[in-house]
């Protein structure tokens, strides 16, 4: 499912037209990646949450060269799922 | 605001609050959102937000595991998992605070380079020049050994000869500059300068005991100067019970231009009335005057101990040298009917000491040339560590010049003592001659073969391909004057209206019906068809000639070979005069040809092809 399809999607399911959708969820994107950006942790009831972490700077060996390579740290969107869609994600087994 | 906790709820706020929005909508639109989400989760959809990244739920496989508590092994089954995957915008916008940093490959040697340095230095004393106390250290190790070495020596000999080079030893291990003189000696001597000396000065230093050598070498006393010399060595290795050799090492720096000198000459009045004359040359560059009296000290123990004659070790090898050798060996078989064995043996080293103090002479800016002769062991281990010593200190400055002189000692008179060593000596001479020839000539040598193999080889299929074109050739003839036969035949029948030119030189010539030159004549060709005379009475189609046509296009489309134009052009005889020049507005006819005689898979009719191409290009 595409960015168009999810629209039409949430559209047909609010009775809104498509054009205020979009723009419904250009609204909520900018939202979500500033709250993001500001190192919020951000957490839908039913859904998941999603927040920031910090991976270490790592030193990894190549195993064939024996190069050693320092990663520096970085910044990543983790999505933990919560336990109640995990249930109806499983619901059919 | 930072690390704070959104609720669904607080995110509908700040979408209110920065749009303009009904917080009704808003609410109603992430609840939709989120179960839109969900469902298609639940079908196993991807959902593919932009400016967010992808929702999917991923299978995760049943596992095995162990309860912490019990201890019991249980299973987890396997279960779907919806994982997010930030778009790439998203990530890099969430990593700008480090997005300036980047993998950085680590070299594993840079960290342990210099402990692993002082490694090799302490193992390998030659290669450890880099640093400059490890050289000293190596030189002062090697001077204890050549002091035990000494002793040894010693205890083989006179009492007073004994005491004579103890004297000297003490004075050379206490003086950095190796200045010698005794009461009993009459030294000309020139010791090696602190600062360094000029090249004039240096060149004065050497002409003093060059003169002493170039009687010796040229005149009548040669054969004394030999004679006498060698029974000093002679003499002195009976009572060291070994031969001796010394060695001294001079290191040259080229640019620096610094070239303190040795030159001593010393008379001794001892026991064997031995008027020894030590030449040791030291050319050093300032900066490394420490290392270089260092080596002094070892040349003058290896002196003194030894009070001889000398092998010359050759570091650099140049054509000088070699030369010298191939000279002194000649001098020596000339010599050997006028003279007795041990003159006879003592020649190559006389002259080779001569010729190296000319070659001093010459070269003192450039090079010291050094002549190799490895008399005995004890002789060859101090060259070796020599050696080892003149190669560090070659790749340490930029470009010196190592050079490893003698120590000669010329006497007045002597009687000789015995004539054993001095045939060890010889032959000892000879084999490191031998040895040190082949190393060139065998490399020319190699080399001239393989130059001699490639030329035969190339020349050999050179006539192997000749031989092939020739076979071609005579089956060639044998099959057109077959065909001169039959071609005649067919003539009759023939019109020559319509006939190529080439189809008319062969009738001309099998006309004449000469065997010899119808094989001259190039126009009936290998193969059946190509033989026959073409009639282009049957047309494919015609073409007329536009702007940018071309015979090999036409050749192309219709025979499939570009190649094949030729018989377009053939056809088309009367209206092209230059097949490189085609008038544009003509109707090219493109003539029907046998399927044998245009093939495009078979050399043959390419070759024919392209021969006749060759033949209307002219």
């Amino acid at each position: 499912m595409n960015n168009k399809e999810l629209i039409s999607n949430v559209a047909s399911k609010m009775n809104l037209p498509k054009n205020e959708v979009k723009y419904l969820l250009e609204a909520f994107t900018e939202t979500f990646r500033n709250q993001l950006k500001e190192d919020n942790s951000i957490g839908f009831q039913g859904f998941g949450s999603f927040e920031i972490r910090k991976k270490e700077e790592r030193l990894s060996v190549h195993p064939l060269t024996k190069v050693r390579t320092m990663i520096p740290p970085k910044l990543v969107v983790s999505f933990k799922q919560s336990s109640v869609l995990k249930d109806k994600l499983n619901v059919k087994f | 605001m930072s690390n704070a906790k959104l609720s669904a709820s607080e995110i509908v706020d700040l979408m209110v609050k920065n749009r303009m929005i009904t917080k009704k909508s808003a609410e109603e639109f992430v609840k939709v959102f989120f179960s839109v989400i969900e469902d298609a989760l639940k079908d196993g959809e991807t959902v593919k937000i932009k400016g967010l990244g992808t929702f999917k739920s991923q299978w995760n496989e049943a596992r095995k595991s162990v309860n912490v508590n019990t201890g019991e092994e249980i299973v987890i089954d396997g279960y779907y998992k919806a994982v997010f995957i930030p778009e790439n915008d998203l990530r890099e916008l969430i990593n700008e605070p480090f997005s300036h940093l980047e993998p950085v490959e680590l070299n594993p040697l840079s960290d342990n380079l210099p402990e692993q340095m002082q490694d090799d230095a302490e193992e390998d004393e030659p290669e450890n020049f880099s640093e400059p106390l490890e050289p000293l250290r190596v030189f002062g190790e090697q001077a204890e050994e050549i002091k035990e070495l000494l002793s040894e020596i010693n205890s083989f000999s006179t009492p007073k000869v004994r005491s004579n080079d103890t004297v000297k030893e003490n004075e050379s291990s206490q003086l950095p500059d190796p200045d010698e003189k005794t009461e009993e000696e009459i030294t000309l001597e020139n010791t090696p300068m602190d600062k360094p000396e000029s090249v004039s000065e240096v060149a004065e230093i050497i002409s003093a005991p060059e003169t002493l050598h170039t009687p010796e070498h040229t005149g009548n006393k040669e054969a004394e100067f030999n004679f006498d010399g060698f029974d000093i060595v002679r003499e002195i290795s009976t009572r060291f019970g070994l031969p001796a050799g010394a060695a001294a090492v001079a290191l040259i720096n080229e640019e620096s231009d610094q070239l303190p000198a040795e030159a001593e000459s010393e008379t001794e009045s001892n026991i064997s009335e031995v008027l020894p004359e030590e030449i040791p040359e030291n050319t050093v560059a300032a900066e490394k005057h420490e290392i270089d009296d260092r080596e002094a000290e070892d040349d003058n123990d290896d002196d003194e101990k030894q009070e001889k004659f000398e092998e010359i070790d050759d570091d650099d090898e140049t054509d000088e040298n070699e030369a010298d050798d191939e000279t002194d060996e000649e001098s020596d078989e000339d010599e050997a009917d006028d003279e007795t064995d041990e003159d006879e043996q003592l020649i190559p080293e006389d002259d080779t000491e001569a010729e190296d103090g000319d070659d001093n002479d010459e070269d003192t800016d450039e090079t010291v040339v050094e002549l190799p002769e490895v008399v005995t062991q004890t002789d060859e281990e101090a060259a070796e560590t020599i050696e080892a010593d003149n190669t560090a200190a070659k790749e340490k400055s930029v470009e010196p010049l190592v050079a490893v002189k003698n120590a000669r000692t010329v006497t007045d008179k002597k009687k000789i003592v015995s004539t054993s060593s001095s045939h060890k000596r010889r032959r000892h001479y000879h084999v490191e001659e031998k040895k040190k020839r082949p190393v060139w000539l065998y490399t020319l040598l190699g080399i001239a073969a393989l130059g001699l193999v490639f030329f035969g080889a190339f020349y050999f299929v050179k006539n192997i391909l000749d031989k092939q074109k020739d076979a071609m050739y005579m089956e060639y003839l044998a099959d057109s004057t077959v065909r001169a036969l039959n071609t005649k035949e067919v003539l009759d029948s023939m019109t020559p209206a319509g006939d190529s030119i080439a189809t008319t030189d062969t009738v001309a010539v099998k006309a004449t019906d000469e065997s010899v030159q119808t094989v001259i004549s190039e126009a009936p060709a290998a193969g059946n068809i190509f033989d026959a005379p073409r009639n282009y009475t049957e047309l494919i189609t015609t073409e007329k000639m536009v702007a940018g046509s071309q015979l090999t296009k036409f050749a192309r489309k219709y025979y499939g070979h570009p190649h094949f134009w030729v018989y377009i052009y053939e056809a088309n005889r009367e209206a092209i005069k230059d097949p490189n020049n085609v008038p544009l507005g003509i109707n090219i006819k493109i003539p029907k040809l046998d399927a044998r005689l245009a093939d495009p898979a078979s050399r043959e009719c390419l070759n024919y092809a392209l021969k006749l191409q060759s033949e209307y290009l002219k």
